[in-house]
Parts: C-alpha cells; sequence; structure tokens
C-alpha cells in the first residue's frame, strides 16, 4: 500500500469533486435544502381542525360547552349548521373534520342529574385529522363532564374532588410538548447525509464513462490504493455539510441539541464511511452514471425513508422487515441522531449502533475491493 | 516453446535475443463475434511494429489483450517475458498504454495530468521534476502547461496522452489508433516523435488505419476480421501483391475502366482519385494493349507508366485473396 499514490488518487478525485463548482455546491448544499423541505413536509403537528357544532338545544348550557371545546386551539369552531340535512353538504366540502350535534334536552336533562347525549359524526377520510379531532373532542367533553358532576356533587353536598380519583401525572421526557419536529428533524438530518453518498457512487461508473478509466488500470496502481483514494475525498465532502445540516435543524427549526458535538461528528463520519463503501460497491457494477445514481437513491432514500424507523415505527415491522432496516446505515444513523440531539445520550448507549455502521462500511470495502478487477 | 521455459520474475535478459512482445494463437471472443481469431506473433526489442486493419479488424482488442488489461478467451500472451493473464502487474510497470479515445483527465491541468501519472509510476524526487519539464516540452506543451486538458486541441491531447506514457520509460508502449482524427501535420509531428523514441530503443506497437503510416514501421501486422493476414516488413507485403502494376489516367475514369474490364491480362483494376491502377503479370505488352483498348472506347489517354504498389493496394488485394480464401473453405 503506497500512501503516496493514495494521496494523489484523493487529490485528483478533489479536484473533480471541487473544480466544477455549480455541483461542487448542489454536493455541499443538498443535503441543507433537502432537510429544509422535509423538515415543512413532515411537521405533523396538527392544530385547528375545523369542526362544526350543531346545536339543537340553544340553552346557556349547551352554549358553555361549545365554548369549552373552542377553549384551545386544537379545534376551531368553522360552522354552525341549523338543521340536520346540512351536515352531510358540509362534511363533503372539507370545511369541517367533524361536526358535533348537542341534542334538545341537553341542559335540562344534566340539570336534573340525568345522563344525556352528545352525538359526534368525524370525516373518515383522513385518518390522522379524524383521530387528532376524536381525541380533543373527547378530551374537552370529560372535563366538561367532570365540572357537571363537580357542580352535582357540591350541589349535594359531597366534596367536590371525589369526581377526580386518580390523579394521572404525565411527563414526556426529552421532548415534554411531544412536538414532531422533534422526533422528524433529527431522522431527516440522517437521512440528508446520504446524499452525498448518491455523488460517490458516480465515481468509478463516471471514469469508465470518460475513459480514463482504461488508461488507469493500465497502470501499476493497486485496487486498494484506488478505492481508498477514492473513499477518503467523498467522505470528507459529505463531512462538510454535516455542520451545515445542524444548523439548519437547531437554529431553523428549534430542535434541541442536548448531546456532544464532538460525539455527532465523529459519528457522521464513520456513518459516512458506512454510505460511501456502499456507494462505490455500486459504482463497480453500474455501468453508467444514470445507472449507479438511480441505485444509489433505491439504496439510499428508499431505506432511509420507509426503513429507518422514520415513517412506520419498529413496533410495527414484522422480524424479517425489521432484520432488512438494520442492514442498512441509515437505519443506525437515525437512531444515532435522535439519541444524540433529543435525549443527549453518550457513546456507551450507542456502542451497539456504532460498531453495526463501521461493520457495513468494512463489509462492503472489503467487497468493493474483492469485485473490482483491474481488467476490462 | 517458451512455456517449457522457467518463469524468469526478473525482466528479460538484454543479452537474449528474447522477443519483447510474443502471443501464441491468442484469441477472443465475446458473446457474438470472434474479435481476435488465434493470433500468434513475435514482437522484437526495439522494432515500431505497425498493427494495420480496418475497423472493427481486432487491433484494439489486440492491444487491450497485450496491454494485460483484457484477458484472452484463449492462447496466451508475453509482454516483456512475463504472461498477461498471470503476471499483469509486472507488464503494466514495464509499458505505457495509449487508448483510442483520450483517456486523460479533462478538468486537470496538462502539468497535473502527468504530475498524477508521475506518483502513480512512483516516479520521484528530482528525476520526477526534470522529466515533466522535459516531457512538456517535448510534447511542445510548455507554455500550457496549466491549461485543462479538455481545453486542449485534438493534437496536443495526444500529444499529452503520448508524455504521460514516457514519464516511467517504458520498455514497450502501446499505442492505439495514436493519430486518428488529428490534423496531417500533426499526425506528421507524431510520427516524427514516435521515431525518436524508436531510435532511443523503445519498442512500439501501434495500431492505425492509415496505410501510409504503416510504412514508417519496422514490420507491419496485417489484421482482418480478427485473423492475422500477413506479418512482415512493408517492402515485402508490397511485393506480395500479385503481378505488377500500371497507372493510367483517363479523361473518363468509370468509361475507362468499363472499358478495360474484360481485358486479357488484367488481374485486377482499382479507382483512385482520377487514376486507374491495373494489376498485371505481365506490364511491357499490356501497356500499349491499355492505352489503345481505351482509347478505342472513345475516353483520351492522359498518360500511362508503369509504377510499384502501394501499400494499399497490397492490403486490399491481401483482404481479397483472404476472403477468396475464405469462400472455399467449407463452412
Amino acid at each position: 500500500m503506497n500512501w503516496r499514490r493514495i494521496l494523489s488518487i484523493v487529490r485528483k478525485e478533489w479536484w473533480h469533486i471541487t473544480r466544477d463548482k455549480t455541483s461542487f455546491g448542489l454536493l455541499l448544499l443538498s443535503p441543507a435544502l433537502a432537510l429544509v423541505t422535509m423538515a415543512y413536509a413532515f411537521s405533523v403537528d396538527i392544530t385547528d381542525v375545523g369542526i362544526g357544532v350543531l346545536d339543537q338545544d340553544h340553552s346557556p348550557l349547551s352554549r358553555q360547552y361549545i365554548s369549552e371545546l373552542a377553549s384551545t386551539n386544537a379545534l376551531r369552531l368553522e360552522a354552525w349548521p341549523d338543521y340536520l340535512e346540512e351536515v352531510e353538504p358540509l362534511m363533503m366540502r372539507g370545511q369541517v373534520k367533524a361536526v358535533v350535534i348537542i341534542p334538545a334536552g341537553f341542559e335540562r336533562d344534566l340539570l336534573s342529574g340525568r345522563p344525556t347525549g352528545v352525538q359526534v359524526v368525524v370525516d373518515g377520510t383522513d385518518p390522522n385529522t379524524a383521530g387528532h379531532a376524536i381525541r380533543h373532542i373527547s378530551g374537552h367533553t370529560e372535563h366538561f363532564a367532570k365540572e357537571q358532576i363537580a357542580r352535582q356533587l357540591a350541589q349535594a353536598g359531597l366534596p367536590a374532588d371525589l369526581e377526580d380519583p386518580i390523579d394521572l401525572r404525565l411527563r414526556a421526557w426529552f421532548n415534554p410538548s411531544l412536538r414532531y419536529t422533534v422526533s422528524m428533524i433529527p431522522a431527516l438530518v440522517g437521512i440528508v447525509l446520504s446524499v452525498p453518498a448518491m455523488a460517490a457512487s458516480l465515481a468509478l461508473a463516471r471514469e469508465r464513462e470518460w475513459g480514463t478509466l482504461e488508461g488507469l488500470i493500465a497502470t501499476p496502481i493497486g485496487r486498494v490504493e484506488l478505492i481508498v483514494g477514492k473513499l477518503i475525498p467523498y467522505i470528507l465532502a459529505g463531512f462538510l455539510s454535516v455542520p451545515l445540516c445542524l444548523a439548519v435543524a437547531v437554529i431553523g427549526f428549534k430542535v434541541p441539541f442536548n448531546g456532544s458535538l464532538t460525539l455527532f461528528l465523529v459519528l457522521s463520519l464513520i456513518f459516512l464511511f458506512a454510505t460511501m463503501s456502499i456507494a462505490l460497491f455500486l459504482s463497480v457494477f453500474a455501468g453508467s452514471q444514470q445507472v449507479a445514481i438511480l441505485g444509489s437513491m433505491i439504496i439510499f432514500l428508499f431505506s432511509g425513508f420507509f426503513m429507518s424507523g422514520l415513517l412506520i415505527p419498529f413496533s410495527l415491522m414484522g422480524p424479517m422487515l425489521k432484520m432488512e432496516a438494520f442492514m442498512f446505515p441509515t437505519t443506525h444513523f437515525v437512531i444515532i441522531s435522535r439519541s444524540i440531539l433529543v435525549k443527549g445520550a453518550g457513546f456507551a448507549a450507542l456502542q451497539g449502533f456504532v460498531l453495526a455502521l463501521l461493520g457495513i462500511g468494512v463489509i462492503f470495502f472489503a467487497l468493493t475491493v474483492l469485485m473490482f478487477k483491474k481488467k476490462l | 516453446m517458451t512455456t517449457d521455459e522457467p518463469q524468469v520474475a526478473v525482466g528479460p535478459d538484454p543479452g537474449a535475443s528474447q522477443p519483447a512482445i510474443e502471443t501464441h494463437e491468442l484469441t477472443k471472443s465475446f458473446k457474438t463475434v470472434v474479435a481476435v481469431d488465434s493470433l500468434s506473433l513475435r514482437i522484437q526489442p526495439g522494432e515500431i511494429f505497425g498493427l494495420l486493419g480496418p475497423d472493427g479488424a481486432g487491433k484494439t482488442t489486440t492491444i487491450r489483450l497485450l496491454s494485460a488489461i483484457m484477458d484472452p478467451t484463449g492462447g496466451w500472451a508475453k509482454v516483456a517475458g512475463f504472461d498477461t493473464v498471470t503476471e499483469p502487474e509486472a507488464i503494466k510497470r514495464r509499458i505505457g498504454y495509449m487508448a483510442q479515445r483520450f483517456n486523460l483527465y479533462g478538468d486537470l491541468s496538462a502539468w497535473e495530468n502527468l504530475n498524477f501519472f508521475a506518483d502513480v509510476f512512483e516516479v520521484r524526487g528530482a528525476e520526477r521534476t526534470e522529466r515533466i519539464e522535459r516531457l512538456l516540452n517535448f510534447a511542445r506543451l510548455t507554455e500550457f502547461r496549466d491549461r485543462r486538458a479538455a481545453k486542449l486541441s485534438g493534437g496536443m491531447q495526444k500529444k499529452l496522452a503520448l508524455a504521460c506514457t514516457l514519464v516511467h520509460t517504458p520498455e514497450i508502449i502501446f499505442l492505439d489508433e495514436p493519430t486518428t482524427g488529428v490534423d496531417p501535420v500533426s499526425r506528421r509531428e507524431f510520427w516524427d516523435i514516435l521515431t525518436d523514441l524508436h531510435l532511443q530503443g523503445i519498442t512500439l506497437v501501434v495500431s492505425t488505419p492509415y496505410m501510409d503510416e504503416a510504412e514508417r514501421c519496422s514490420r507491419i501486422g496485417l489484421i482482418y476480421q480478427g485473423r492475422l493476414v500477413v506479418c512482415d516488413t512493408p517492402e515485402a507485403i508490397k511485393a506480395m501483391t500479385e503481378g505488377e502494376l500500371i497507372a493510367l489516367w483517363p479523361a473518363d475514369v468509370r468509361q475507362a475502366r468499363k472499358a478495360l474490364a474484360g481485358l486479357g491480362g488484367v488481374l485486377e483494376i482499382q479507382t483512385y482519385g482520377d487514376q486507374l491502377r491495373v494489376f498485371t503479370h505481365d506490364t511491357d505488352g499490356l501497356m500499349e494493349r491499355i492505352r489503345a483498348t481505351v482509347t478505342g472506347a472513345g475516353v483520351e489517354v492522359y498518360d500511362v507508366r508503369v509504377t510499384r504498389p502501394r501499400m494499399e493496394e497490397a492490403f486490399i488485394s491481401l483482404i481479397r485473396r483472404q476472403m477468396a480464401e475464405k469462400s472455399d473453405e467449407p463452412a
């Protein structure tokens, strides 16, 4: 292994990467740009869901109930239909996702201690929003119901706090307000950092198309030297976009950074080593640059979105799928990213994942060297 | 047969008359075509060996096989005493290879390209600096040293590519159609450079479709459809053309050719611009008969004389003979 030769390949590749200013700029900025775009797409915190209320009672108590429903910004009163026939057209238009129907006699029943009913019709076409609406309507209704019980107990002369036998105190660690962005964006950082690997997969395919590979394999350059020489500059180029992505996440989207920056940087290098090894392995086989790009898109983006635990939680995956998911480096790095940013995890908690990344990198590096022959 | 001799790890002994390149029934078949068919050659050190043949004849494949960047499907080849399949790296250290396509890095400058290959061939220190300067000079590229290779003219690119093969002072250089696509003046310059290298004792194997370049080689291997049709000095090959040659300048070439078509004693007629070149066994008697026949057909004859066949004619004639033999062979 001749380090001078490796260095000269590194230098040459670095020139290839940086001399075309446009593509170099794209390489540096595209992870951050992708992050911004996708963060907006994936911020699924739902608020202000429109509901309608059909009040058939028109009483002070029914009006009190309605203002309870609208008391938070989870639900927003959008429509006040007067007749039952108006409900369906309202839901069809999509202006409201649910309609609450308060029956006549609501106040009379509640005040005399008799149970009453409230009907809720929900638009089921978007289960996410429907679920949100149902949860909040139920929550508010329960709260209102408890107030009514307290009033009745007070009237009967009994202590008011009987209505709430168990005080459930919930604390969400690391992400108190359970904001989706806090979960999504660190995961997205993990995914967008595999974009530079797509550029690396072009490396050998490009030399083949240029015709320079033919001249290169006629020289005594070693296979290992060539592969290592191509790996290093791409890892470096990918590494340059890491601080940018972190800045976007933390400064732009207010994602917390509770862990060690150094740890994150070091682990991102290992992640890049793993993805670049896979990318180079791909480029040994890719007949053309288009094939290389398509292949790497499938491997990195597809696995990143659907198998890394971002959109589909691991608990929903069958054992086979879970095993496959953990063969991709993105899966491990998404966990690492979330752990460091949100949980402030240290190296000890992440050892297994780091080992997995190193393992993936070494295996694919070895495979690349084995499969790359200096023959046409 | 050299296959019985013990393999020597060191290079060829300069005192011995071991060939620089030797092949035995070298064959390369692809899925649908046999590109190189049982080629057996012996090239001596210090020769300029020309591989001559039309497009698709198998020249590029032959050169790739000899440069140890492609493995044959049959037969063997030894370059500088090393087997191309089992000892390719030993060969690659000793040869230079210039591919048909421009194979240097377009986004690197001329100097950076030379520097890169110097690194790859482990040429170091003062020797390296001096050699790079000398090569830039030799390729007439000193003032263009910092220009990106993609921005050089075609001729300059070829010279740069040649310079890059010389950076490690190889024993043998393979050049695959080095002058294709280059203007005639640059072509001549390029061959002057090759002749210089030849005089320094380097073995050159050059493939070319240009017949006139073939004349500048020590020996020529004529390749057609993957087979070696003939392998000898240019003079010997030209002498192989059957018969003697009469050149005719008629007023109307087509009519004249038609008129001479059935004439007895005529072996072959080739058109060359405004000339008709007639191959015949016996020039003396025929010259006057040709003139008479053509004039008799109403075509004026400006000039007629005996002449020597050129490479091109030899080649076409030999190919025709090869094709005739092939069609006589059982299918």
